[in-house]
């Protein structure tokens, strides 16, 4: 019979390079994007019993790294708004441009207008999932999503070509 | 990128977001060693819980003993004097304290409320969302609420959803400026302390142009009418209803949204959800319960409202709790 430990390195090894690329998404900076993921991880494994008997525990690691973050964010509330962030041994080759201009216009967002972002058009949730996952209303998730593409329009202007052009 | 999927004036709309978030995250791999380091960091939280179980219990030991000892020397015992009198007071929130089976708004409670305001109509697909409860009392993290696909006339069904929550965000009631669009708000004060906004709007949301000269949108995607509803006790009362039976489908579906705003203003506006959402009778809250999402399935028995679990005037009925999700 597996152990805690077995089981929770099983899944955490699935699931890490996802929950950093969200993380990554979420707050632009790739160091916090790694303390928020192993924050997660951290989280997880303490309630590992009621995680693995969750409906779906990726919607619930999910849950805890957007949860996360936004608590980050509140504790953080200084204008320090990281964007581009990221060695560059990091990745494999992707335009840096569009990088930049994507992380720049996310990092105007307000954080819960950013989260409702990349749940919905990242991790391609749902209305009702990305408002269970953030904890708030469907309404609240229409609203910010609307607010939010807005902003974008107006923070990105001309730059709108580099990610367009993606 | 197909530029089918820019907004009207070359807007980065939802597909286009999608693909650059896409092309750009998908190049960024993890760093080595993130899922020990996060196994660490959860033994490391498990110890310091341990400690905590283990110092709470020492607490209720001690206060436990202090009374003993306040007993034996009010019957006379040879207990020391200081001890005379001293109540054992100590009240020390144990995590591993049992959770009481409190009352609690559920998902439930609110779906057996609004069946009765709803239009005759099919109603297939119902999800309930029990609302997760904050550490601080009288807290909802999130909204009690339900999610349905409706068809009031067979002309094709819409989505349908309903949910209530403590609000303190003015801003969801503010109107965009949808001059010059196909889109509508309306934000009217009602009796009682009431506050309602009136949306018409698209999926992919419509946006006026600027008073610069930046170009709006015509949004795109299903139609959806909102009503958003501001009881004078602070809790928000939200129903959206759209032409489509799925979200991000692609298509128009209906001309118009399944209920009509009208409709929606009287079904939020309704005295059931002032009864419902009384903060006072809100339960302390006494434990954590998970706080990953899911959405509770209708059970197969949701039907008229039952003593049980109708809604009265005081109460917050007999939710589970269980805080699934």
């Amino acid at each position: 019979m597996a152990t805690d430990p077995d089981e929770f390195l099983e899944f955490a090894t699935a699931r890490s390079s996802q929950l950093f690329r969200t993380a990554w998404l979420l707050c632009g900076d790739w160091h916090l994007a790694e303390d928020l993921v192993q924050t997660t991880l951290g989280k997880l494994y303490r309630s590992w019993r009621r995680v693995r008997s969750a409906d779906s525990p990726d919607a619930y690691a999910r849950t805890v790294l957007v949860r996360s973050y936004l608590s980050y964010r509140r504790r953080r509330s200084s204008t320090e708004q990281p964007y581009g962030s990221l060695p560059d041994s990091a990745g494999r080759e992707i335009d840096p441009a569009l990088r930049l201009t994507l992380l720049k216009g996310l990092a105007e967002l307000p954080p819960k207008d950013r989260a409702v972002l990349v749940l919905r058009y990242w991790e391609d949730l749902s209305v009702e999932q990305t408002a269970q996952q953030m904890g708030c209303s469907a309404g609240a998730v229409r609203n910010r999503s609307l607010r939010a593409l807005a902003k974008l329009r107006t923070v990105l202007g001309g730059e709108l070509h580099l990610l367009t052009a993606a | 990128m197909n530029s089918d999927h820019l907004g009207t004036a070359g807007a980065p709309d939802a597909e286009a977001l999608s693909d650059a978030m896409r092309t750009a995250a998908t190049g960024v791999q993890a760093p080595a060693g993130l899922v020990q380091g996060g196994l660490a960091r959860g033994r490391r939280m498990r110890a310091v819980r341990r400690m905590q179980i283990v110092g709470a219990s020492l607490a209720v030991v001690v206060a436990a003993a202090g009374g003993t000892l306040a007993l034996t020397a009010a019957d006379g015992g040879s207990g020391p004097a200081a001890t005379v009198g001293r109540q054992p007071t100590v009240t020390v929130a144990s995590p591993t304290a049992p959770v009481p089976n409190v009352p609690r708004l559920s998902a439930q409670q609110v779906w057996e409320a609004l069946k009765p305001l709803l239009p005759p109509g099919s109603i297939t697909n119902v999800q309930l969302h029990e609302p997760v409860w904050d550490d601080n009392p009288h807290k909802m993290q999130s909204a009690a609420g339900v999610s349905f696909v409706f068809d009031p006339d067979g002309k094709g069904a819409g989505e349908v959803s309903f949910s209530i929550k403590p609000t303190s965000d003015l801003a969801a009631y503010e109107c965009p400026d949808y001059t010059g669009t196909v889109a509508t708000c309306s934000r009217a004060d009602l009796a009682g302390g009431l506050l309602i906004e009136l949306r018409k709007d698209r999926e992919y949301p419509v946006s006026a142009t600027t008073d610069d000269g930046k170009a709006g949108s015509e949004g795109r995607g299903a139609w959806t009418h909102a009503a958003n509803l501001r009881l004078a006790n602070g809790f928000g009362v939200t129903m959206y209803s759209t032409s489509t039976p799925t979200d991000k489908s692609g298509t128009t579906g209906r001309p118009a949204a399944v209920l009509t705003l009208e409709q929606q203003q009287a079904i939020t506006s309704a005295p059931v959800w002032q009864s419902l959402a009384v903060p006072g009778s809100l339960p302390t809250r006494q434990a954590t319960p998970a706080q990953g999402a899911g959405n509770g399935a209708v059970p197969e028995n949701v039907g008229a409202p039952t003593a049980t679990t109708a809604p009265s005037g005081t109460g917050w009925g007999s939710g589970t709790g269980t805080g699934k999700g």
